[in-house]
């Protein structure tokens, strides 16, 4: 194993700064504060943080996604500036996303080739190279499927590849088991400790304490932007020099303005007590949809009462997306019913006294009614569904404020401001999606829905992207929520902290597209 | 003072390579440059018409960064200019026998108006359903629906509906009341340019503070979020293209009766293309609509005074044109605020 310094942040510092306000005063955010760290090839590096720390800019900044304010970035030991991904890519440093864009109608084997070089492309030899690559990370995967068509754990996997056939010396994994499925994990990252074996440079991030642990060289550890340890996990007479307390400790900085609960509406429903309701609130009945190159869906029904939180798990391509499509109304079933109890004098735009039926067929389940109907929807898709990069944060929490004709500005300042601040999160409303952690968008897609005053909340993947504080933080909300009356269900591929004795009132698994 | 300088010096830049370049090509540079930069302003009839010419720009920019905004590129702003303008001067060359007055003149005039604005709109919104029905580009089909309609209406023009009593291609002249009356003698400076300055704030106002505005907005941005959070993303692409078609008719429509009173052969003449133009230029920002129709109007004004009163080349003209405007355009020096790289979460 040869190990040497392939790259090396020095004093790096990332501040984005947002067109002013009304103040005329622009807003500043510091991601990374004088970060120096080195990275290695023939080391597995983890990077821990909580949401926010800084982990994905420090990575986006090795892999040229983001250019540093101040600081500089040693490759090979030369300073470099990097214009992009690409010229990242050209010195030997490759990043897989935690979801990768790949071209969703291009093979496995087309988009692992996009961009080689030459003028002729000879498949047979290509699909070789790529092949031996996938035995050496024990990537079992049809070079010949269409992408559309492929699980996250997969597409995951497909970009992998990608990232390997480019022959990086350094490769950037950003919490790469979170879509896999719990007994593949390890399997991963065996795999990533042979690759290290071989001389390849790893940077791992990941949120998972044990995970780093265990498979780690070095671990490196943010907080709010800064460097606050890094060290290999062995001294040179074979000690643990780092444990699971001592990183627990690292990470365990009390979180910015600290999280108020409750988010939503003061007063919640008429039976908002813990007792749970008799009555289904949500009843999914026959719900069958087969979109053209996924997993299909076959014959859904299921209840849920108010005041419970229902888990329904899948693996990866038991075709949980596709029923989180169809629940949410993004694509029509091709059969079924989606029925709705709306509560008197609460949930949904009706504030009626009196309790509400309503049935969506096919071609009523949309998106819009459901929100109508007082249902909440957190997708798994958060940067695009959820908000979108180009949106301010202002602009992403106002959504359900702008039914009114004329927007009124104090009253939306004032609920933006509030909610960034229950949140804890140090944010100016102009500030772009684009720039928050994943953590941080989850929080604030979740405190938008719950201060649409839901009585139905379905959330996908919610701990995605979550540090381990902020997934007990969302443990404790969805309770309260079931506990004020909320009618809760959870879709998840990667059941984790959740899956905690208790905390479902009713599990279903989804496989291949059926409910048992 | 960030957010002014970077237009300034874009600008700027812009005279500084317009100044090389007329000096470079034109046999008499210093009387072509003088032409260039001193003869928009140095009549009431040079400035009243260029201004006249901003005020038609800036009404169908308006409509086309209304497009733009929900996230709809129309292409089709020649022909629906030029099919509104057709109607329009149809309509009030066939109500010349009415009187003017409210019910008679004044119900023709309103007709006309109201025709010119629905046929815009209609032209706009058939591609804009296609997208929303079929997932046809509204990008080509708005361009070739136009593409297609333009001869057509070259031939009617020029054709059955031309004024058969004079040598023009053109259609008969509306009457004299129909006609909105200049307000700078002689040149043909009217309302139009207050109208069209009062819808760009106004689309400028609701865009930023009305929800149909922030929805509108919000979808042209994201239209997957939009339509996870319930808003009709299909309904709301269809209602900006067809403001976006609307604003283009009434160009038309201005067109016809502030400016030529007759429909001739080529109405539209590449104002469609101009109007979007000064759409990308403004950002798609309606506030910035007026300024950048009014570069565009100076451009086009003193680039004419250079050509007729001196030996400078007709294709130089274009050249400079294009200079200025990929120079003003130019990504790295953004005329908003709004597309600092800053604001775009770059680095400070």
């Amino acid at each position: 194993m040869s190990r040497r310094v392939k790259a090396e942040l020095a004093g790096v510092s990332v501040v984005f700064e947002s067109a002013a306000d009304g103040s005329g005063i622009p807003y500043r955010f510091t991601a990374l504060d004088g970060v120096s760290l080195p990275f290695s090839t023939g080391e597995l590096h983890t990077i821990l943080g909580e949401n926010g720390a800084g982990k994905s800019t420090l990575v986006h900044v090795l892999s040229g996604l983001q250019e540093p304010s101040a600081g500089t970035v040693f490759v090979d030991g030369t300073g470099t500036s990097f214009s992009s991904p690409a010229d990242a890519l050209e010195r030997g440093i490759a990043m897989v996303h935690q979801r990768p864009l790949l071209s969703d109608e291009l093979t496995v084997l087309e988009n692992v080739a996009l961009g080689s070089r030459g003028l002729f492309v000879r498949r047979s030899a290509k699909r070789r190279e790529i092949l031996e690559l996938a035995g050496d990370w024990d990537i079992d995967l049809d070079l010949n499927a269409r992408v559309r068509a492929l699980s996250p754990a997969d597409r995951l996997r497909a970009a992998l590849l990608g990232a390997l056939y480019a022959g990086p010396s350094l490769l950037i994994l950003d919490e790469p088991t979170a879509v896999l499925a719990p007994g593949d994990r390890a399997r991963f990252m065996e795999a990533a400790g042979r690759a290290r074996d071989r001389g390849l440079g790893i940077i791992l991030i990941t949120h998972k304490i044990e995970e780093a642990l265990r498979w780690s060289d070095r671990i490196s550890v943010l907080r709010k932007g800064k460097l606050v340890h890094s060290s290999p996990m062995l001294d040179d007479g074979g000690n643990h020099l780092v444990d699971s307390s001592m990183l627990e400790a690292f990470l365990d900085a009390p979180a910015v303005g600290g999280i108020r609960p409750s988010a939503g509406p003061e007063s919640r429903r008429e039976y908002g007590d813990p007792a749970i309701s008799p009555q289904p609130s949500f009843s999914v009945n026959g719900l069958s949809a087969s979109p053209a190159n996924r997993p299909s869906i076959s014959d859904i029904s299921f209840t849920a009462l108010p005041g419970t939180i229902t888990g329904i798990f899948g693996h990866p391509g038991s075709g949980m997306g596709t029923l989180e499509d169809a629940l949410s109304g993004m694509i029509r079933p091709d059969s079924g019913t989606v029925t709705i109890r709306m509560p008197g004098g609460n949930g949904g735009t009706d504030r009626g006294h009196e309790p509400k039926t309503v049935a969506l067929g096919p071609s009523r389940l949309n998106p819009r009614r459901l929100r109508d109907c007082g249902v909440a929807l957190v997708p798994s898709n958060r940067a695009y569904r959820g908000s979108h990069p180009d949106l301010s944060v202002a602009d992403f929490l106002l959504a359900y404020r702008s039914r009114a004709w004329v927007m009124r500005r104090d009253g939306d300042t004032a609920f933006v401001a509030d909610v960034l601040e229950r949140e804890g999160i140090p944010a100016a409303p102009e500030r772009l999606a684009r720039t928050l952690s994943g953590g941080q968008l989850q929080r604030l897609i979740l405190a938008r829905e719950l201060a649409s005053g839901p009585s139905i909340l379905i959330l996908t993947e919610p701990e995605w992207g979550l540090d381990i504080r902020s997934a007990a933080l969302l443990r404790e909300r969805l309770v309260e929520s079931a506990r004020s009356g909320m009618t809760v269900i959870v879709l998840t591929d990667t059941p984790d902290t959740m899956a905690i004795g208790g905390f479902y009132h009713k599990v279903l698994r989804l496989r291949e597209g059926r409910l048992s | 003072m960030r957010r002014f300088l970077a237009p300034l010096t874009a600008i700027g830049t812009g005279l500084l390579v317009i100044t090389v370049f007329l000096a470079l090509s034109s046999e008499d540079p210093a009387g072509t440059l003088r032409q260039f930069f001193t003869r928009p302003f140095s009549s009431w009839w040079h400035l009243g018409n260029m201004l006249n010419m901003a005020g038609l720009l800036a009404l169908a920019a308006t409509g086309s960064a209304i497009a733009l905004k929900s996230g709809s590129f129309n292409l089709g702003g020649e022909a629906q200019i030029y099919a509104p303008g057709l109607i329009t001067a149809l309509i009030l060359a066939a109500g010349r026998g009415t009187e003017p007055g409210l019910m008679g003149g004044m119900a023709v005039f309103a007709g006309a108006l109201a025709a010119a604005v629905i046929a815009g709109a209609l032209l706009a919104f058939v591609p804009a359903l296609l997208k929303a029905r079929a997932n046809i580009s509204e990008l080509l089909s708005s361009f070739l629906l136009s593409a297609a309609l333009l001869p057509v209406l070259d031939y009617l023009v020029g054709g059955p509906l031309r004024d058969q009593s004079k040598n023009l291609l053109a259609t008969p002249p509306i009457a004299a009341w129909f006609r909105i009356h200049p307000l700078a003698r002689p040149s043909l400076f009217n309302v139009s340019f207050f109208v069209a300055a009062g819808l760009a704030v106004i689309a400028g106002v609701i865009l930023r503070k009305t929800g149909p505005g922030y929805r509108l907005r919000v979808t042209g941005i994201a239209p997957d979020f939009a339509r996870f959070a319930g808003f009709p993303a299909n309904g709301i692409a269809m209602a900006g293209m067809s403001l976006s078609g609307a604003l283009h008719g009434l160009t038309g429509f201005f067109a016809i009766t502030g400016t030529w009173y007759v429909c001739h052969q080529g109405l539209s003449g590449g104002m469609g293309w101009s109007a979007l133009a000064a759409a990308l230029i403004a950002r798609q920002n309606p506030f910035a609509v007026i300024p950048s129709a009014l570069l565009l109007a100076w451009l086009e004004t003193a680039t004419d005074s250079a050509l007729l009163s001196t030996r400078f080349g007709f294709d130089s003209t274009s050249i400079v044109q294009a200079v200025i405007l990929l120079v003003i355009s130019a990504r790295a020096l953004p005329l908003g605020p709004a597309n600092g790289r800053a604001a775009r979460g770059k680095p400070a």
